[in-house]
């Protein structure tokens, strides 16, 4: 039976070749999608896992303000519970290139030379209020654990005081407080004390808050691009119905074999091995195209360009950081998405086949 | 084994496409019993290919039954039906060959579902074609073939799985006096054997080896005297 | 509304298992109008031809809709969570949906349940060559019919009501109902006790149902089946939910039937409630066996083979949900030496 389904693949080399490169062509980009979902979500997870407990910014109605360190941290500290204070600078600048996340350390000399990150390495406007010297690769300071590459790849870090000035932020101020409490269960408690705590009014998110509003950030940047979905839905629609028309053109064959004795468990099982035969490299062929595409060296990374035309990127991809997890359901679920549909309209002839009459299929039923 | 296959009040009303409907016969009684060669005659359209289809469980009658026995076939469920088809060797009018595998691929199609050995379903073809003098076109593709040979390659994938039901199409319609030969003594040793066999044909020369004769005219089937009747 | 790959595969599961299994139901009502084994008309045999591509249909809509119910199981435990904010398992998808989430979910376990037993009617009606269950089998599936029409459309309610910029919270959910003592539902106030108590006593009379149904296959004894198989599956569940849960989670108390579909408590909940779905499908599909059996002769022998067959599943997945739910316990136990909650 196997040889017979096989016999039946290799009679239509090229379609089913065809076929299959479609099939984990359609898969790679489902999963596109929810691979760069799921990385977010893990970097924020993985970035946030050493975050304060408590983040503390002062506000009034016109907006954020800086906030003064000193008796910020006094107010902050004098509160049962707080165990650490500090006050942390960072902020957006517009970068030569892209916008970029400037994070103030108070480790770094304000006249350092160092190396820079891609998004400094030229470009830089003359007439920039910066210097191209100021910045450090954010991870050469922070080790960085892979997962966090899609959040700071576009993070640099310079001297305290550099920092303050690019980010307007005055003499002994700062962008935020960020708290440590000994019990992580009390927080809500913490800081309903600490609101109290501050001459100036102020604004709070806890690390469970950032850690949704990251998620949550992720899941939209991911559904959006979900809409990147539809000529996939598309071609698959345009796939099921070449499935369709082929199988319509095999009845005469179903019929024929029904006649000579194939029962139609037979033909099911037949039906199903040839399905097998193409969906199984299809799925080998879609997780390796995945793990090029997404998680290979630059010059398979490189094989994604195309999709670069759907999620807005030039080029070839940044490699993103491999989680088993992440991976194995995202690729279940596009393939789910993706050959659901295959299967049945493959399986479908032999469902008519198990309750039709295999003479209708033959010579028109025997006409005479 | 069968004991022999009998139809009661049989009709076949055809649809076509604009929905108009087609009485190819009604109130068809006729008996084919086991050990017997049974041979229905009549014009072209009369009825002859469907009245074999139905026989073989292909489709349904719109009226009646089919009994194997005492057993409604045609009335039984399709993994039934399905079943009971193994039993069944039909050879058709037009062979429904497969025509780019070779002759012994095509006899052994009715064997692969079978759980036997590759070996032993290809010996099983081979011995099928030789009886048929067609051993020597085993391993030729068959659109390589002429019509007769064809034919002959047909009624061996018919006996391949030794059916205790032998149902042909205008068996012998592309055969020389030779091949005509071959095939009616396959038959002969069929109902020899005590199987129930049944031919619909035009050909006057198959008359000689029929023990029952039935004939289609204007949508009835009629028992026939045989040859001297026509004669 | 959430775009997901998965709930693509949902919706087109359930839309081309809807239309299977309509277009099996209209002709089940044919049947049910028209069918009369005896003739030999053509509206007879026309019906009979009908009657077994319905009965296809049925079958792979049948399937369609229990894959897409394991695939909405799955996305509810594994993937919403992590895209509703704020969810950190079930409890926070389904309150998400607002209140269609739970409809969905209940009719589409009660059509399953139905699907089955037809699917057991239909699988007895084929062993038969003439089909004597035609008209029986017609009429379940009927019956199932709008449990699937419901359900479905509840699962495309609930799932449009999913929003991503509508936070939740998982665990107030959970807690909130304890915020006010009239407020709770009145198993919260059934002592622990009585749970494991009718969970054990239950459990050990379908067991013994059971093991009697499968050695003597019988009307009585496959009731007796029928009735514990179906109250023991809401004891073991109170049970395992109020109670034994604890063990699983290794906290004081936390009633989330969800959390034991997540990773870091091994996915027990497929198991648990797969055991337990199962276990009270087994008992009426034992009954239903017999009763038709003893009706039909043709299909006695069948019949009788597929209720003991039940009955031995019955026995089996009750006794798996046991081990498995009481298990952590027993551990906790004979590591600590007490139960947890003294």
């Amino acid at each position: 039976m196997f040889y017979w389904a096989l016999r039946d693949i290799l009679r239509r080399p090229v379609r089913h070749l065809l076929m299959i490169f479609a099939l984990a062509g359609l898969m790679i980009a489902a999963a596109a999608p929810l691979l760069f979902t799921g990385a977010l979500s893990a970097g924020a997870e993985a970035l946030l896992s050493d975050a304060p407990s408590i983040v503390i910014r002062r506000a009034d109605p016109v907006g954020w303000q800086p906030i003064p360190i000193e008796p910020g941290i006094k107010a902050a500290e004098s509160i049962v519970g707080v165990i650490r204070v500090r006050a942390r600078r960072w902020g957006v600048i517009d970068g030569p290139k892209n916008p970029l996340v400037v994070i103030g350390d108070k480790g770094l000399s304000d006249n350092h030379a160092s190396s820079l990150p891609d998004a400094f390495s030229s470009d830089l406007p003359s007439n920039s209020d910066f210097q191209s010297a100021d910045f450090r690769d954010f991870s050469e300071r922070f080790p960085l654990t892979p997962e966090t590459a899609p959040l700071t790849h576009e993070t640099v870090s310079l001297s305290w005081v550099r920092a303050g000035q690019l980010l307007n932020l005055p003499l002994g101020t700062a962008t935020d407080l960020g708290i440590d409490v000994y019990y992580p269960q009390e927080v809500e408690a913490v800081c309903r004390e600490l609101s109290d705590a501050f001459p100036w009014p102020v604004q709070m998110l806890t690390h469970q808050e950032i850690l949704s509003l990251f998620k949550r950030r992720a899941s939209m940047m991911g559904s959006a691009a979900l809409f990147s979905l539809i000529p996939a839905l598309i071609g698959m629609i345009l796939m099921v119905m070449a499935v369709l028309q082929q199988q319509a053109a095999n009845v005469r064959e179903t019929g024929l074999l029904k006649a000579l004795g194939w029962t139609a468990r037979d033909i099911l099982r037949l039906s199903f091995l040839r399905m097998l035969l193409v969906i199984v490299p299809a799925i080998l062929l879609g997780a390796a195209g995945i793990a090029a595409v997404f998680y290979g060296p630059a010059p398979f990374r490189s094989l994604g360009a195309p999709l670069g035309l759907f999620f807005g990127w030039h080029g070839a991809l940044s490699a993103l950081p491999f989680d088993a997890q992440v991976a194995g359901s995202a690729f279940a679920a596009a393939g789910t998405f993706i050959l659901l549909p295959y299967i049945g309209a493959s399986l479908w002839s032999a469902v008519r086949a198990s309750a039709a009459e295999p003479g209708a299929f033959i010579e028109g039923g025997g006409a005479g | 084994m069968s004991g022999g296959i009998f139809c009661r009040d049989l009709e076949l009303v055809r649809r076509g496409s604009s929905g108009q409907e087609r009485t190819i016969f009604t109130d068809v009684n006729a008996d084919f019993p086991a050990g017997n060669i049974t041979l229905i005659t009549g014009p072209a359209g009369s009825g002859k290919s469907s009245l074999l289809y139905i026989l073989a469980g292909l489709i349904r009658p719109t009226r009646g039954e089919v009994l194997d026995g005492e057993e409604a076939v045609s009335r039984w469920l399709t993994p039934h039906r399905d079943l009971w088809r193994k039993g069944v060797g039909i050879v058709f009018q037009h062979f429904q060959l497969f025509a780019e595998l070779t002759a012994e691929k095509n006899v052994m199609i009715p064997l692969l579902p079978k759980k036997w050995p590759y070996r032993r379903i290809r010996n099983r073809a081979n011995e099928a074609l030789e009886r048929l003098s067609a051993g020597h076109l085993s391993q030729m593709p068959v659109h390589f073939l002429s019509g007769g040979e064809r034919q002959r390659v047909a009624v061996a994938r018919a006996l391949a799985a030794d059916p205790a039901i032998l149902l042909a199409d205008e068996p012998t319609a592309h055969q020389d006096p030779e091949g005509m030969k071959i095939v009616m003594d396959v038959f002969a040793e069929a109902r020899d054997r005590a199987r129930v066999v049944v031919i619909a044909a035009h050909d006057p020369r198959i008359a000689g080896i029929a023990d029952r004769y039935y004939r289609f005219i204007d949508g009835r089937l009629l028992h026939d005297r045989g040859p001297e009747s026509q004669g | 509304m959430i775009a997901h790959p998965i709930l693509m595969a949902i919706g087109m599961a359930d839309l081309f298992g809807l239309g299977l299994i309509l277009s099996a139901g209209w002709i089940a009502g044919d049947i049910l109008l028209h069918w009369n084994s005896d003739g030999r008309d053509r509206r007879q045999i026309a019906l009979e031809a009908r009657s077994e591509r319905g009965g296809a249909e049925a079958r792979w809509g049948a399937g369609l809709f229990a894959f897409s119910t394991l695939l909405l199981v799955i996305a509810v435990t594994r993937i919403l969570p992590e895209l509703i904010p704020g969810a950190m398992c079930g409890t926070g998808v389904f309150q998400a949906m607002q209140g269609a989430g739970f409809r969905a979910f209940a009719l589409r376990f009660i059509t399953l349940l139905l699907l089955f037993l037809w699917h057991l009617l239909d699988r007895l009606n084929r062993t038969s060559r003439r089909g004597p269950l035609t008209e029986t089998s017609a009429r379940g599936l009927l019956i199932a019919l709008p449990g699937a029409v419901l359900g479905i459309f509840d699962t495309f309610k609930a799932v449009s009501l999913l929003d991503l910029e509508r936070p939740v919270d998982c665990c107030a959910a959970l807690y909130d109902r304890f915020g006010n003592g009239n407020s709770l539902p009145f198993w919260e106030n059934i002592p622990d006790a009585f749970w494991m108590g009718g969970f054990m006593v239950t459990g050990i009379l379908l067991i013994a149902a059971g093991v009697w149904s499968f050695l003597r296959p019988g009307r009585k004894s496959a009731a007796l089946l029928a009735i514990f198989s179906l109250i023991w599956p809401f004891a073991a569940a109170g049970a395992l939910v109020q109670v034994l849960s604890a063990y699983h989670y290794q906290v004081l108390s936390h009633s989330c039937p969800w959390c034991l579909f997540l990773p870091e408590h091994w996915r027990v909940g497929f198991f648990l409630f797969g055991a337990l779905l199962g276990g009270m499908a087994a008992g009426p599909a034992a009954l239903l066996s017999i009763i038709v059996g003893q009706r039909y002769p043709a299909i006695r022998e069948p019949a009788r083979i597929m209720s003991r067959r039940a009955s031995a599943w019955a026995v089996l997945l009750s006794i798996l949900f046991i081990i498995g739910a009481s298990f952590p316990a027993l551990l906790w136990r004979l590591r600590h030496g007490v139960w947890i909650g003294g």
